[in-house]
C-alpha cells in the first residue's frame, strides 16, 4: 500500500507473516521512482503510443503478482471465476492493497455489453504529474491499466484495459477512468454461466 | 569602518540606479562578536529606493484600495545559475514585461551572490529580505541553489513560510513530475493551480488580519 508510514523490518523474508497488517511504503519515495519509471521509457521510444504500451507492460507485471498474492493471502487459494466477481475483486481488493483506498466508482458501459469503467477522482499515480499540452491525450494511468490487464489475464478474463482522461463538471481537475473491453470469449463464458 | 555601503547597479535599458542602503544600526548589530549565528547576517537590507524598480510596485494602499487586496506583488523562482524558471504575477498594476523579469531574477541572483561575499560574518547564507520604501523582497534559498523570492507589500508578514510552502510545492509537482527537465523552466499544470489556492489562501488569511 502506498502511503506514509512505516515498515516493520524482518530478517528473513520467510519470517514475514503473509497477512497483511499495515504494510506503507512513502509516497515520496514511489513518485520519484515512478518518475523515474516514466522517464527512463520515455528514452526508449518514439511516440506516445509506444510508451503508453510500455508503461502498461511494467503494470503488467506487477497485476500478475499481485493476483497471486491477493488469491493466497485473501481468498484461501481461490480466485474468482465470474465477470462481476473479478471485477469487484479489483476495484476493492486489489485497489485497497495498492492504494490504500477502494476504487471511487465501477460502472457498466452505456454503450458496449463488454465495457466496464472504474474511475478515480485523483490517481495515485497521476497525483504529482502534469502532463505537458503537447502529449495530447496520454495519462500515466496506463501503468495502472497495465496492472488491471495483468490481473484480469491472470484471472483468466482476457480483456484490453486503457486509461483515459474524463473532464468533470465543475471540477478543475478531469478525473482518470480505467477503461475495460472485455475479450470475445469471457462474455460467452460468461453468457454460458448464466 | 563607515558600515553603510552603495551598490550602483545600472540596469541597461532603464539606466535605473539601485542604491542599497545598509542600515549603519543594523549592519552595526549584525557585526557585534558575540553574534555567532552566521546565517542571519545581512538579513535585513534597507534599500533607498528614488525611484520605481518595478512596475507593480506602487504603494501597497492604492492597490488595496483599487483593486480590494494585494499583499503580493509577485512571485520569482530562479534556478542555481540565475536563471529564470517561473514567474507569476499577482500585482494588478500591469504586467511587468517578460525582459524586465528576466532581469530581476538574474540582478537578484547576482546580488544574492555579492551579498554572501561582503558579509562580515562568516558563512553568510545571502540576503533574506530586502526592505524599500513600496516593497518587501523575501527571499529563500533551497539547499540545491534554487532561489525563491516574492515582491510584497512592505511589512507583509508569513512571507517566508510561504515561501517554503511554494518550495514544498515546488518538490512536489515539478521535481516529481516525470516530464519536468531540470533548471528548465516550469510549466506544469498542478503546480500552477495550487500554487494560485496557497496564494488565495495567504491572501484570505491577510484580509482576516
Amino acid at each position: 500500500m502506498i502511503g506514509v508510514g512505516k515498515i516493520k523490518q524482518y530478517g528473513n523474508v520467510l519470517d514475514k507473516p503473509l497477512t497483511k497488517g499495515k504494510q506503507e511504503v512513502s509516497l515520496s519515495a514511489f513518485a520519484f521512482l515512478f518518475s523515474e519509471l516514466v522517464q527512463y521509457n520515455q528514452t526508449q521510444v518514439d511516440n506516445i503510443g509506444e510508451l503508453e504500451r510500455r508503461l502498461e507492460d511494467a503494470g503488467y507485471a506487477v497485476g500478475a503478482r499481485v493476483l497471486e498474492l491477493l488469491c493466497h493471502r485473501d481468498k484461501g487459494n481461490r480466485r474468482e471465476t465470474r465477470l462481476l466477481g473479478i471485477l469487484s475483486f479489483v476495484h476493492s481488493t486489489v485497489w485497497k492493497v495498492l492504494f490504500g483506498k477502494v476504487a471511487d466508482s465501477l460502472e457498466k458501459g452505456t454503450e458496449h455489453e463488454d465495457e466496464y469503467m472504474i474511475s478515480e477522482k485523483e490517481l495515485l499515480v497521476n497525483k504529482f504529474i502534469s502532463i505537458p499540452k503537447d502529449m495530447g491525450t496520454f495519462n500515466c494511468g496506463a501503468f495502472v491499466a497495465g496492472i488491471v490487464r495483468g490481473v484480469l489475464d491472470g484471472a483468466g478474463f482476457p480483456a484490453v484495459v486503457t486509461a483515459h482522461f474524463v473532464p468533470m463538471e465543475g471540477q478543475q481537475r478531469p478525473r482518470t477512468t480505467i477503461l475495460i473491453k472485455f475479450a470475445e470469449e469471457v462474455l460467452r463464458r460468461e453468457a454460458r454461466l448464466g | 569602518m563607515e558600515s553603510t555601503f552603495y551598490y550602483e547597479l545600472r540596469s541597461g535599458a532603464q539606466k535605473n540606479w539601485l542604491l542599497l542602503d545598509l542600515v549603519r544600526n543594523r549592519f552595526g548589530r549584525l557585526r557585534s562578536p558575540d553574534r555567532s549565528s552566521a546565517g542571519d547576517s545581512l538579513k535585513s537590507a534597507k534599500a533607498a529606493t528614488s525611484f520605481l524598480w518595478l512596475p507593480s510596485c506602487v504603494s501597497g494602499e492604492i492597490l488595496e484600495i483599487f483593486f480590494g487586496m494585494a499583499a503580493i506583488y509577485s512571485l520569482y523562482i530562479i534556478n542555481k545559475s540565475g536563471g529564470l524558471i517561473y514567474y507569476k504575477d499577482y500585482g494588478s498594476a500591469g504586467r511587468m514585461d517578460t525582459n524586465d523579469s528576466l532581469r530581476v531574477a538574474s540582478l537578484w541572483h547576482s546580488m544574492h551572490a555579492i551579498s554572501q561575499q561582503l558579509s562580515p560574518v562568516s558563512g553568510c547564507s545571502g540576503i533574506e529580505l530586502l526592505q524599500a520604501d513600496t516593497f518587501d523582497l523575501h527571499c529563500f534559498q533551497s539547499l540545491t541553489g534554487t532561489k525563491f523570492f516574492v515582491v510584497c507589500e512592505p511589512g507583509a508578514q508569513h512571507m517566508e513560510s510561504l515561501l517554503k510552502f511554494v518550495y514544498e510545492l515546488y518538490t512536489d509537482y515539478v521535481l516529481k513530475n516525470p516530464f519536468y527537465e531540470m533548471e528548465m523552466p516550469i510549466r506544469c499544470e498542478l503546480f500552477d493551480i495550487n500554487l494560485t489556492q496557497a496564494v488565495q489562501k495567504d491572501r484570505v488569511a491577510f484580509l482576516g488580519r
